[in-house]
């Protein structure tokens, strides 16, 4: 089966999750790296090429121009179309963080193409990708997804944290360069400029341990005792609704129902009640931890390992633990 | 000129979800369902606009599903939209995601509408995808998941920032027309006070036929790509553990233990 697989990049670098997509495109391939093509689209693309090789594809095609420089949705789909028609594609997949989501999305649009997002595994009948799981109402159900009809191309996102990443897979990642395909859209619409919180921390979305606040904490500041100790754990910080809401974090750590859906080895609430928008966001997770006074909290009931405790002396206590545990 | 918003109705987040034994069915018990939350900062940000505009902006609530829809409807209609417009879907028929946008795209076009405002994603399937088809199938731009906007007065923004991972914003210039995902930290959706909520019943209400948008259910279902094959609840969860300890020290020493011996994630 012939896959293209989209491959992010931002500012040059290899986003990690898109090794993910690659391993996911590997195996939906019958593990034949000739069978897969990895597409990468940005100004520079050197430094991607280079992380590209022995991960699964034997081909990366690759559109290298200032016009693709920030991300824009109907050129990177044109590119996407002009590879998965020159290589033959019958699938098509991307990891399913807010660019993948955005660029299959359009891609299906474009093509006529059945597409199913988010999904967590994925079903092959005698080399036809028939279909996959995927969460509903999140998490509170899980679908068994199908293709039908008669799609140019079948196209899906895969949850990321869903399946472990060999360090190496065959594929020698030969560079095909794209010609530009000419922008589909007038020239009044352009990404102008990519701008950042400045604290530089982990994706919450890729994050394999979150360490999450919720407004016990009772102030902005109080967060900072939740980024000591996921500096130590290498992990990202989440916040709650509530805690968002009180104006203790910005709403992009919000993990729940209207903040991010959250997949991690290893989630930390701290102060923490448990509301059921809460536990939309983050009960995939694999181990979940709960730290909080009250013993009644609902959250001790989606908790692996519960701590009836007051944060402020238990994360401390948690971060020189875990110091000690490195160091030893 | 003219905005559309799109509604979707979604089952309650407290809703308690069951399946049929067949596997095929959801039902919700006796909760109401509700519009889909990211809609509502999708309204309130078509209606701001239209305050910010003057002039003769017109706001129409759209939306696709069977006539009992238009209760869930009236709530974009007491927030400010001027009319609701809802295709009504033949009973058992499900349309898919591309499917649908190619509805909303014929009735953007009949309505010859310049901004289409939608919520970045529905809390039930969570597909992220109608922003990115429906600008697609109309050849329009699009920005999904915008967490602020600047209206340049006449013709498009100055700013769009979409938020994306890792603290990171897309900024985005934009003329019109466009298809726009509104998050939640775009705007507070306002409260619609009672008086709002009966003029709400008064406004025109329009219920349409996929072939009153010039389409056939017939083509349209032939374009159904994707379906549902049967749903499961997922596996339960083993029941947790409380750590104990007599300290907080202790506890936390356990836990770390824990985690790393049992768990094996430190």
């Amino acid at each position: 089966m012939k896959v293209v697989v989209f491959v992010e990049s931002r500012d040059g670098q290899l986003k990690k999750a898109s090794l993910e997509a690659l391993a996911r495109a590997y195996a939906l391939s019958g593990n034949q790296d000739a069978e897969v093509a990895a597409v990468v689209i940005g100004e520079e693309l050197s430094a991607v090429v280079e992380a590209l090789k022995q991960r699964g594809a034997a081909k990366v095609y690759t559109a290298a121009d200032v016009q693709v420089k920030t991300y824009h949705a109907s050129l990177y789909a044109a590119c996407l179309v002009a590879a998965a028609e020159d290589f033959g594609a019958e699938v098509v997949v991307a990891m399913a963080t807010p660019m993948g989501r955005d660029v299959t999305a359009r891609f299906a649009a474009k093509t006529d193409s059945g597409l199913l997002t988010d999904l967590v595994d994925f079903q092959v009948e005698n080399g036809v990708l028939v279909g996959g799981r995927k969460p509903l109402y999140a998490g509170k159900v899980i679908a068994k997804m199908k293709y039908k009809g008669a799609g140019k191309y079948k196209v899906a996102s895969f949850r990321v944290n869903t399946m472990s990443v060999p360090e190496s897979l065959p594929g020698a990642a030969e560079t095909v360069p794209l010609t530009l395909p000419q922008a589909p859209l007038a020239a009044d619409f352009a990404c102008t400029q990519v701008s950042s919180t400045g604290v530089k921390t982990v994706d919450l979305s890729e994050a394999d341990i979150i360490i999450s606040g919720g407004r016990s904490l009772g102030g902005a500041e109080k967060f900072k005792i939740l980024r000591d100790c996921a500096e130590v754990l290498g992990a990202a910080v989440g916040a709650s609704r509530a805690a968002v809401d009180a104006g203790f974090a910005s709403h992009d750590m919000q993990v729940g129902q209207t903040g991010k859906t959250v997949n991690p080895s290893l989630y930390i609430a701290c102060g923490i009640s448990g509301a059921i928008q809460h536990m939309a966001g983050m009960r995939t997770s694999k181990i979940i931890v709960a730290i909080n006074t009250d013993p009644e909290a609902a959250i001790f009931k989606v908790a692996d390992y519960g701590l009836v405790a007051d944060l402020f002396e238990a994360v401390p206590c948690l971060q020189a633990k875990v110091q000690e545990l490195k160091q030893g | 000129m003219k905005i559309m918003v799109l509604l979707k109705e979604t089952a309650d987040t407290e809703a308690k979800i069951e399946i049929d034994p067949q596997g095929k069915q959801l039902s919700f018990g006796a909760q109401k369902p509700i519009v889909n939350p990211y809609d509502e900062f999708a309204v309130e940000a078509a209606v701001s606009l239209k305050e910010k505009m003057g002039g003769d902006t017109e706001v129409i609530a759209a939306s696709y599903g069977p006539a009992t829809v238009k209760d869930r409807m009236m709530r974009a209609l007491a927030m400010g939209a001027d009319r609701g417009a809802l295709v009504v879907a033949p009973s058992g028929e499900a349309l898919d995601g591309l499917a649908l946008a190619q509805v909303f795209a014929a009735l953007a076009k009949k309505e010859d509408v310049q901004m289409i405002w939608c919520g970045k994603q529905a809390i039930d399937d969570d597909n992220m995808h109608m922003v990115p088809m429906l600008a697609e199938k109309l050849g329009w731009g699009h920005v999904n998941v915008v967490g602020a906007m600047e209206w340049n007065g006449t013709d498009g923004f100055t700013n769009l920032a979409r938020e994306v991972d890792g603290g990171q914003t897309e900024h985005y210039t934009a003329k019109l027309p466009l298809v726009l995902g509104a998050n939640k930290s775009l705007n507070k959706p306002r409260y619609a006070p009672v008086p709002k909520v009966l003029q709400a019943k008064k406004k025109p209400f329009a219920q349409l036929s996929v072939e009153d948008l010039g389409l056939n259910m017939e083509t349209l279902l032939a374009g159904v790509l994707t379906e549902v094959d049967s749903l499961e609840l997922p596996p339960a969860k083993p029941a947790g553990r409380m750590v104990e300890g007599e300290t907080v020290e202790a506890m936390v020493s356990n836990l770390v233990t824990l985690l790393r011996d049992e768990a094996k994630v430190l």
